[in-house]
Order: structure tokens, then sequence, then C-alpha cells
């Protein structure tokens, strides 16, 4: 197969049918959605204050903002983000869940498998990111037009979802240890498993699994690793 | 098991990735090859056109009728109308759609609706039929101003429109919303249910918008081109089944100066799209598919002047028709052309030639029964349609035929 024969494959990848969500859960959907990312992210807020009485009502706080954001309507914030924003990215849920879960049955942050992977400079959290920002990247510059392929069509693709499985799945092929379905490996298979059954948000896998705010985020990370391994 | 094999690994994973593609293409239908709905056989409808373009002696198009629809109590400000003329058994013949408030993007812009009464000729009181804080509660998120509607008949005789629906921000930051007439509603009182927004960019799925209408397609479903306009402007052409859902999305051209294409079907797989020039050219743009949308290439500029607005494209028979303001600056002058290969364009009728300020802009077409409507903004006031008949014979009253 040429250069230019695998090419035009990719750009009739363009041609498979897009397979929406439900519009009937869409509203539910982004009033959830909202609700996780926006109590998560009050929570680490306060976690990370200086004033002890905000670190101590960190919890009922981030609960204050999950109500408010879910709450229907023009009163809730999610109506609000919505408008800017749209629905954030089921790994951004995933992400926000993981963050929350341990927390709310009274886990200490020092036993956490993601701050751990901040601080212990995780390889293969690492690699993911690399691999997000190249994908962001990617999307960033289909979206005003200017890479000779639509990439944000493939994502309607069944491929693209496969390949996402496949990512999810490559430590553990490659290393065959159990244990490298620990962090991102895991966070992507449920965010393929569940946009495989639902097509949430909007029935495009690159919309499950990377949004502009979790891009904005990687480079964070990537610039505190960098920074971080510059200290050493 | 030796699961410590890596080849059984990497057997499991594609087998699995193999099981997830199969999954996953099995819950959707394949489409058939797009071909647009286009027969160069006569019909009642098309058998007074069927003359190629330019041949004066078997007609010419005449004014038959003009005016202006009715507006909503109120409104001061009316624009960027879309046509959809309605199946013969039904009692509207024509339905009109445009946006109406204080003024363009004002906060109590809705989009209004108008019908041409079959029996009588007459259109039916200006009704607001879609509003943006209602539409808002409806899809769970806020919706900032609305703007260009466009209609669309589907397969099942059901009235679709797409609207423009801005987020944070400007035009710029618009989205495409899906409304699809409820299915119980008679047509004198359409209803709307919100299907939803058109996934069509990564990025907050951020301004994409509408304005021309669609290109209907054999199998019932149709070619619906929008456009982005975020610092850069380019035209995409959305392909919709019979149910109107999105089946595929194509860029016509990454030129970043081209927006509002316009469709028009040299036969079923070869299309043009004629498009706004927002460059320093001032002319139409156009480009060209031969293979029903798959690839589109740029074509350049025609020599029609184009004042960065929009136009209007229909087909009728073997002729193709193009309203327009012909000229680099200002929206004074409205144009009807004809074409019979979709770039060389004869001047059919000066459908307005009003005062250097004055504005007729942003057209719309649509055919009843042979008669050629066509509808545009007046003075951003008001929507004026013009009625146009073909008439045997040679004109005696407009320019006709090539220049």
């Amino acid at each position: 197969m040429t250069l230019f024969a695998w090419l035009d494959g990719l750009r009739l990848m363009t041609d498979a049918p897009a397979l929406l969500p439900l519009p009937s859960y869409l509203p539910w959907v982004l009033r959830g959605a909202w609700a996780l990312v926006m109590a998560a992210g009050v929570l680490f807020l306060c976690r990370g204050s200086r004033v002890r009485s905000v670190r101590r009502a960190a919890l009922p706080a981030a609960l204050v903002m999950a109500l408010w954001t879910g709450t229907p309507g023009p009163w809730g914030a999610a109506y609000w983000l919505g408008l800017a924003f749209q629905t954030p990215s089921l790994m951004a849920q995933v992400l926000a869940l993981r963050y929350l879960w341990p927390r709310l049955r009274g886990g200490t942050a020092q036993t956490l498998d993601w701050e751990g992977a901040l601080q212990a400079r995780h390889r293969r959290t690492d690699r993911f990111v690399i691999a997000g920002l190249l994908l962001g990247w990617c999307l960033l510059l289909d979206t005003f037009a200017y890479l000779p392929v639509s990439v944000y069509a493939w994502g309607f693709h069944p491929w693209a979802t496969a390949l996402f499985l496949l990512s999810a799945m490559f430590p553990w092929v490659s290393s065959g240890r159990l244990s490298s379905w620990a962090g991102v490996p895991a966070h992507l298979l449920l965010v393929v498993a569940v946009f495989w059954l639902t097509r949430w948000p909007t029935g495009n896998v690159w919309d499950a699994l990377l949004d502009p705010w979790l891009f904005v985020g990687l480079h964070f990370y990537a610039i505190t690793r960098y920074r971080a391994r510059a200290g050493d | 098991m030796q699961w410590n094999h890596f080849l059984l690994r990497a057997m499991v994973a594609l087998g699995l990735a193999a099981v997830l593609c199969w999954g996953d293409a099995s819950r959707r239908s394949t489409p058939e090859p797009a071909r647009a709905r286009w027969t160069p056989e006569a019909t009642s409808e098309t058998q007074r056109t069927l003359t190629p373009a330019g041949d004066a002696r078997a007609g010419h198009w005449e004014r038959v009728g003009r005016g202006r629809i009715p507006t909503p109590p109120g409104a001061l400000a009316a624009h960027a109308s879309a046509l959809v003329a309605m199946p013969p058994d039904n009692a509207a013949a024509l339905l009109a759609f445009w946006f109406s408030g204080d003024r363009e993007s004002a906060p109590n812009v809705q989009i209004a609706m108008s019908a041409l009464d079959r029996a009588t000729g007459l259109w039916s009181p200006a009704r607001l039929v879609v509003d943006r804080a209602e539409m808002g509660d409806k899809l769970g998120f806020g919706i900032r101003r609305l703007g260009n509607p466009v209609a669309w008949l589907d397969g099942q005789g059901r009235v679709h429109l797409f609207v423009v629906a801005t987020g944070l921000g400007g035009w710029a930051a618009g989205r495409i919303v899906h409304l699809q007439q409820r299915v119980t509603a008679a047509t004198g009182q359409l209803a709307w249910d919100p299907v939803g927004v058109l996934p069509l960019s990564w990025l907050w799925n951020t301004s994409y918008l509408v304005r021309t209408a669609p290109l209907p397609l054999a199998d019932g479903g149709s070619v619906l081109p929008v456009y982005f306009e975020l610092a850069r402007k380019f035209p995409v052409a959305l392909r919709l089944d019979e149910h109107g859902q999105l089946r595929t999305l194509s860029v016509i051209s990454g030129a970043g100066h081209r927006l509002q294409p316009a469709l028009l079907a040299v036969n079923e797989t070869d299309w043009i799209a004629l498009m706004r020039d927002s460059g320093p050219q001032g002319r139409i743009q156009w480009a060209r598919t031969q293979n029903a949308g798959t690839d589109w290439q740029d074509a350049g500029a025609l020599l029609l002047e184009n004042p960065n607005s929009s136009v209007a494209t229909l087909t009728l028979g073997q002729q193709h028709f193009l309203v327009y303001n012909p000229q680099t600056s200002g929206r004074n002058l409205l144009r009807l052309a004809n074409s019979s290969d979709g770039n060389r364009w004869d001047t059919v009728l000066e459908l307005e030639d009003g005062a250097p300020n004055s504005e007729y802009s942003y057209p719309a077409m649509a055919v009843v029964q042979g008669d050629l409507w066509v509808s545009y903004t007046d003075q951003r006031q008001a929507i004026a349609w013009q009625r146009l008949a073909w008439v045997e014979g040679a004109s005696t009253k407009h320019a006709k035929g090539r220049p």
C-alpha cells in the first residue's frame, strides 16, 4: 500500500455514519457531568487551602457545589457552564470521580493513586499525557481546518473507539502485569466502555476522551512534571 | 493458560477491539452512496423550464407578484429568511422562517414563521415558533442569542429546523441546534422538539453556523451546508439521513475566507457550492465535487461580484438559479441569474435596485407549482417576497440571455 493510498484510506474514514446519543438523556448527562467535575474542583481547591477552616469545609462545599450545579434550569450552574463549554468529557468525569470517591469514603490524600501518580512521576501516566497533548493539538488544528483530513470526523468511526481500547490495553499487553491496569489505562477502559454503550456526550469519541479544559490541564501537568524533573 | 505470553495477550486485545468494532458498526446502518435528487426528465413542475438557460426564444421569467411577509407584532427587525416548499396535499404551499426581534443579536430575537396559504395565496400572520429560553430549558443549557434558521422537509414529510444558537460570545460562538416538527402537530400549529446540537467541532462545538438551504438527496436525506467562522471561515457539507440524523461531514474548502455555501446539483453526483467571499476579491467563490461530496475541489472565484453577502441557489429542471448582490460593496442591488452549468451566469431579472444605503440581502428560494419564489431581507425591517413565473416567448421588459 502506497503512502497516498494509506492517506486516502484515512480520509475515507470520515465517511463512517455517525451514531449519536439519545437526546432525551443529554440534559441529565450535562448536569450530572458538570456537578461531578465542579465538586471535584471545589474539593481540590479547598483541600489545597492554607486556611484550616476552608480545608475543613471542603467536603460540604463540594456537596453544595454539586447540588447547585445539578439544579435544572437557569438557577443551576450547569445551565451556564453548558452555554459556554457544553459537556465535559467522560475522561474528565472519570478523573473527577476518581478524585472524589476515596475522599467521600473518608480516605486520605496520602494514599490516593491520582495524587501519588502526580508526585511519583509515573512514567505510564506521562506517556498517556504526551499522547493526550498530541491528540489535543491535532484536534485544535483540525478545528480551524489546518489539516488536510478531518480528524474530528474520524471520532465517529468505530475504528477510533477500537484504537482507544487497544491503547488502554497496551500496557498490559506489553508487560503482562495486572498492575499495569492501574491509573490511566483503567480510566481509559472505563471511558471507552461508557462511550461504547451510551455515545455520551456527543457520539464522537474525541469528545468523550478529551475536552479543551482537560487539554489545558494536561499542559499544566506536563509543565509541573517537567519542572519537577528539571529540579531533580 | 499462559497469560504471560505476549502473543496471546496481543490476540486477546485485538479480538476485543474487533468485537467492539463489529458491535459498533452493527448498530448503525451503512448509508447508500449520496445521490442528489435530480430529475432531468420533464415533470409537471419542470417541463416549462427544461430549455437550457439563456434560450430567450423559448420564454422568460417574469415577476407576477411581490410584497412583504407579515411581521410579528412589535418586531422592529427581521433578517435571514428561509423557505421550504410543502407537499401538494398540504394546505400551506410555502413556509417562511426568519429571525425577528428588536435588532440582530438582540436578547428578544426569536424565530418567526409564516405560511403561504395554497388556496388564497396569502401569507398567514407571523408566529414566533422558537424561543431561546424555552429551547435552553429543553436542551439543558443556556442560549445567548438566536440567529439564522434553515428549514428542510425530510423523507417522511416532517419539517426540520436548523437554527444558529450562540454560546459565550457573538456569532463566532454559534452552534447549530436541530429541531424537528412534533409528529402530532398539525401544520397550521407547528410545534418543535429540539433534537440537539449538531456535533461538529471539538472546541466546545463552537463557531458552526447555518444559513443556506439543504441539497435534497434521492434517499430522502439531504446535504446541509454549514460554515465555521471563528478566525478562519470555511464551509462544510453535512450529510443527513432521511430522518435528519447526521451521517457524515466533509470540509468543502479550507481557504479561510469562504462561508455560507449554497449547493447546486449539476447531476446526481456532480455538485457545486457557491460561497460568500469574506476576502479581498469581492467575488462569489465556488468549489466542486464530482463524487457526491466525498472530495471537494476549490474552483476559485466566479466573475460574479459579491459584497461579503449571502447568496441563494436552486435547481429547476436543467436550469440553475442564483440570487445575489451584484456589487463589491453595499447590498442595495439584488439580482436573479440563471445558468446551465453553474459556472457562466446570465442575468434574469433585477429583483431590487435601491438607494445606496438600502439593504436587500440574505435571499432564499423555493419552487411552488413551477413558479419561483424568492424571499429576502428588506432594510432589516421585514422579509420581502417576489413570485416569478415562466412566460412563453421573449421578454419585452427585462434583460434576458447572455450579456
